[in-house]
């Protein structure tokens, strides 16, 4: 079986700048992956080479076995992967349903309008992420984590079998950091969708992804089951700053814990001496 | 969905409707009142005839600069912009006037439209390009972009009718009249030749339409959506130049229209470009009739009539002002 997603020696960037440099990564269907490390070091470059909106200067892109800028057209991508990238703004004022409807453009015909059955997908998408009750409320008026709901509920009215998703919680609270992620945790192993996200908070990578890949300056410095790739001394080298990886006692998995430096910092007690001596 | 697309059937059978009204109002209309009897008595060879074409041609010039106005606000992802604040107005004439300068607009009829379409395409690259800033296409760049290189441009159109010599200053006579925008047409072949045009163009970005659903999302996620989003960009931008400018060609530089027509239309009908673009394609059409109709009437006691362009601008200026102010409290990117 082809693999869902192949990068082969993938090299790309903006202009002359190479943000990603050589990177090889295969994701076989029905994985669920974590992308992550520290700021600049690639991620949503990759993410986006790997949609086929970036094509890379040298290297291939294999969507399901074919290439992605050379076999594909951008209709055809987006037929069976879609995308929820960050902060994306609109000036427009499109309903939430108008907006998830959207996600059926790919399987329209070329002027063709919206079916009841388009319209059951959309709101099946909407129902997933909690936002059936925004359908009529104006994209502009939401609030932020409400609109990162909504663009997922979008990508999933695509019925992709890949989804890339680019730090989908970072606008969110923590219930729907939970509820959003259990949702992608239900259709990967319920439906087989491929998934494959950006994660800011290692914690929830841990919790989530079967597979996490670090980044460093454009190239993938470590690749692997989740528990093995997040140890103390590769995320300390990575992200420059001291962890204890621990275990989730609930379940089992990892949890980083930051061990934040104070050496040679007052105690807040003996500063709060020090004043006192001082008004006396 | 079919209830959808049946709320567009009669939005715009109602609109065409109004139209009709208008323009038959518009017809009875003038400086001079004529009584109906004795106009449609004296025929098409008299004031009926030269009081058609000017409806016929604010029909066809205000459908096609409120399309223009919609299609340049969705692919620049930009609410205020439109061909008269972009520049692409003044990027028209400079090209039309090289036009008439040159001689070349003897020609062929195709000449003028033709020079004015280079402009107006010209200007807008070039403003695109310039209002570019890492990739993202600000609201502010975008708007300094356009006031700058229209001045540009409305200097150099100056400068080529101070300096050109008194033969071919006399085929732009009317240069400042022109300017101010009106609906006055002597050429009935131009006439035809921009209503042929604004047609094919209007028709052609109506069944385009849904792609500017996605572009209004940005090029990324357009392109997330199965979008070739260069290809439509460049489609777009050569449909909105040359409907701005085969406008400009046939009377002058009317302002604002594709800045209030869709702004209004997206208030009552939603910003669904699948309905938004035809009905205001027929909403434009209604406004500058009339608007020309109160241009025509307005001086009537003194015998004398308004530029076209002098009403838009005094209603679309204020306008701009509102939205601007209104965009500075949401969000100012």
């Amino acid at each position: 079986m082809a693999n869902a997603l192949e990068l082969d020696a993938v090299t790309c960037g903006y202009d002359a700048r190479e943000v990603v440099r050589g990177v090889s990564l295969a994701i076989a269907e029905g994985d669920f992956v974590g992308l992550a490390g520290p700021n600049g070091s690639g991620k949503t470059t990759l993410l986006r080479a790997a949609s086929g909106v970036l094509a890379p200067s040298s290297g291939t892109v294999r969507l399901l076995g074919r290439d992605v800028y050379r076999d594909l057209t951008p209709r055809e991508v987006a037929r069976v992967l879609s995308v929820v990238s960050q902060d994306v703004a609109v000036d427009f004022s499109f309903t939430v349903e108008e907006l998830v409807l959207m996600g059926r453009t790919p399987h329209l015909s070329r002027f063709g309008w919206e079916s009841r059955h388009d319209l059951e997908i959309a709101q099946a998408a909407m129902a997933e992420a909690e936002i059936s009750d925004l359908a009529d409320r104006p994209i502009t008026d939401v609030s932020g984590g409400e609109r990162q709901r909504a663009f997922l509920a979008m990508a999933l009215a695509q019925e992709p079998r890949v989804l890339l998703l680019d730090e989908p919680t970072s606008h969110l609270d923590l219930h729907h950091q939970v509820a959003t992620l259990s949702r992608l945790e239900r259709l990967n192993r319920r439906d087989g969708l491929t998934v494959v996200t950006v994660m800011h908070d290692l914690n929830l990578a841990a919790e989530f992804c079967d597979r996490t890949v670090l980044m460093n300056a454009g190239r993938i410095v470590a690749d692997g089951p989740t528990r093995d790739v997040l140890t103390e001394e590769g995320l300390a080298a990575l992200f420059g700053t001291s962890v204890h990886v621990t275990e989730n006692p609930a379940t089992g998995r990892p949890h980083v814990m930051l061990v934040p430096k104070r050496d040679g910092l007052p105690k807040r007690g003996d500063l709060r001496q020090d004043d006192g001596g001082q008004n006396d | 969905m079919s209830t959808k697309r049946r709320k567009r059937t009669h939005t715009i059978v109602a609109l065409g409707l109004v139209l009709v009204a208008v323009a038959a109002c518009a017809v009875f209309v003038g400086t001079v009142w004529v009584p109906p009897g004795e106009l449609l008595a004296r025929g098409l060879g008299g004031t009926l005839g030269i009081r058609l074409a000017r409806v016929a041609l604010g029909i066809v010039v205000g459908a096609a600069l409120s399309v223009a106005g919609v299609i340049f606000q969705a692919v620049l992802r930009n609410p205020l912009a439109e061909p008269y604040v972009l520049g692409v107005s003044s990027g028209a004439g400079l090209g039309a006037a090289v036009a008439i300068l040159t001689g070349w607009s003897v020609v062929s009829i195709w000449v003028l439209p033709a020079g004015a379409f280079a402009g107006a395409l010209l200007t807008m690259l070039l403003v695109e390009r310039l209002a570019r800033i890492g990739g993202r296409l600000p609201v502010h760049a975008l708007l300094l972009a356009g006031v700058v290189v229209g001045a540009i441009c409305g200097s150099l159109l100056m400068f080529l009718v101070s300096t050109a010599s008194m033969e071919s200053s006399r085929r732009l006579h009317d240069i400042v009249w022109w300017l101010l925008g009106n609906l006055q047409i002597s050429d009935l072949s131009l006439l035809a030749a921009t209503a042929g045009v604004v047609a094919a163009g209007v028709a052609l970005a109506s069944v385009l339409s849904r792609d500017l659903n996605l572009m209004v999302l940005g090029e990324e996620p357009a392109a997330h959506l199965g979008l070739g989003v260069e290809r439509t960009k460049i489609v777009f931008f050569v449909l909105g130049s040359m409907l701005a400018g085969v406008s400009v060609a046939a009377c002058g530089l009317i302002g604002f229209v594709g800045l209030i027509v869709p702004h209004t239309m997206r208030m009552i009908l939603g910003p669904d470009h699948r309905t938004l673009l035809p009905a205001s394609a027929l909403a434009g059409a209604v406004f500058l009739v009339a608007a020309d109709t109160v241009a025509r009437t307005v001086l009537a006691g003194s015998g004398t009539e308004l530029p076209v362009g002098v009403v838009t601008a005094l209603l679309g200026g204020p306008f701009f002002i509102a939205l601007l102010r209104k965009r500075r409290a949401v969000a100012w990117m």
